[in-house]
């Protein structure tokens, strides 16, 4: 039986991994939800709720304290929202078994190589490429564990770009708010230190689960019976986990966050095993 | 004072902390009145508690209406407090831009204006996204 206080504290829990790591939260929380019996259309809009929860809840705080980088979140959202749009509108034209396996194998491309430099507690970049200067894609935040402010410069704008709608067309074609495959571009991509890439991807999440709102009010599939103490469980678990971030080290981070794209990825291959042809 | 080219930050972040502030005690008081009304906390996946609408718009317009009424309490309060997360991020958005404007930062005030034309659009329902 689903009641109030379990709902709440899986949900609090979602919130502190998604706000540490920079998932959303909805690939935790679906699978969660359906073995506890919660139909599939109900469960699938709180995995869009989750992700503006965890986002609202978290960024509050580190918006403030320049975790964030705000210029990136808001060029990189143009690319993630663009994408979202086009993977609701192709969705309908291939074979949602070929979607997981597609991104499984994005995912696991993105989880070698993050696993590749796990040792690296900050990236180097030392030249910016003409786009990525031109548009002001940096920043420095203080970091705790380090006990000092990081400079660091964001690189490769375009391909990171084009990363960030392909992003987008997963969160849209298959309905998930796809923080794993953002923060992957932002790490392998754009070179964004380990913090800064997943409170950069709290931020954008919410955008995105937004853009996807009016197709779930549409199709009657928000249930306030379930979304209601979700929302309130996540945005404190997010909040609480926005809170203790800056004292972990960026490497300890990463291996949180390589946890959860294992997890993502099998479940994807199961997804894309079970689906029909 | 903050210190230079920390404004959108601060703003941002205040804006988020509001959201979030309004829209937990809109949620916590709809539970409330959920659990005493229900007698329970298992929840009842009741037909009545689903929020459904054309887009974002047409579905407050109602829940106005019953706040004033007083109708069903429980729902309008849920209700609005799920509506008000969905508004905050709105509202970042608007904000960033004229914040860009003001500041005369054109190439971002181009790409906010972007992202807020998509979103405003998706919301009103015109682009499935």
């Amino acid at each position: 039986m689903v009641n109030l206080p379990l709902l709440m504290v899986l949900s609090f829990f979602v919130g502190i991994l998604g706000a540490l790591t920079g998932l959303g939260g909805g690939s935790i929380i679906v699978p969660l939800l359906t073995l506890l019996g919660v139909p599939i259309k109900y469960a699938i809009s709180t995995g869009m709720m989750i992700c503006i929860a965890t986002s609202s809840g978290s960024s509050a705080s580190y918006v403030e304290r320049e975790l964030t980088n705000v210029r990136v979140a808001m060029y990189l959202e143009m690319f993630t929202v663009v994408g979202g749009i086009a993977g609701a509108v192709i969705t309908t034209l291939i074979s949602a078994k070929l979607l997981y396996f597609f991104f499984a194998a994005f995912l696991m491309t993105s989880f070698l190589g993050l696993r590749g430099y796990l040792g690296k507690e900050l990236p180097e970049v030392e030249r910016q490429d003409r786009v990525s200067a031109w548009l002001d894609l940096k920043g420095s935040y203080y970091d705790e564990a380090l006990a000092r402010r990081v400079e660091y410069k964001v690189t490769n704008a375009i391909p990171g770009g084009l990363g960030m709608f392909v992003a987008g067309l997963a969160a849209g074609m298959l309905g998930i708010g796809a923080g794993a495959f953002k923060v992957a571009v932002q790490e392998l991509l754009l070179k964004m230190p380990s913090k800064v890439s997943s409170t950069t991807s709290n931020f954008i999440i919410g955008m995105t689960a937004l853009a996807g709102t009016t197709v779930y009010l549409t199709r009657g599939f928000i249930h306030l019976d379930l979304v209601a103490p979700i929302a309130v469980g996540t945005t404190l678990g997010a909040m609480l986990g926005s809170r203790i971030l800056n004292r972990f080290r960026n490497v300890t981070i990463r291996y949180l966050f390589l946890a959860v794209v294992l997890y993502v990825i099998v479940q994807m291959i199961y997804k894309g095993v079970m689906a029909p042809w | 004072m903050v210190r230079d080219g920390h404004d959108l930050e601060v703003l941002i972040g205040r804006i988020l902390t509001l959201g979030v502030l309004f829209s937990m005690i809109l949620l916590s008081l709809g539970l409330i009145v959920y659990v005493f009304q229900n007698g329970g906390l298992n929840l009842t996946f009741d037909e009545s508690l689903v929020l459904s609408g054309e887009n974002i718009f047409m579905v407050m317009r109602p829940l106005f209406k019953a706040l004033l009424s007083g109708e069903n309490p429980s729902r309008t309060f849920m209700a609005l407090g799920i509506l008000m997360l969905m508004v905050t991020q709105y509202v970042r958005v608007v904000a960033s831009v004229l914040y860009f404007s003001m500041i005369r930062d054109l190439k971002y005030v181009v790409i906010t204006l972007f992202v807020l034309t998509i979103i405003t659009l998706s919301l009103l329902g015109y682009i499935a996204g």
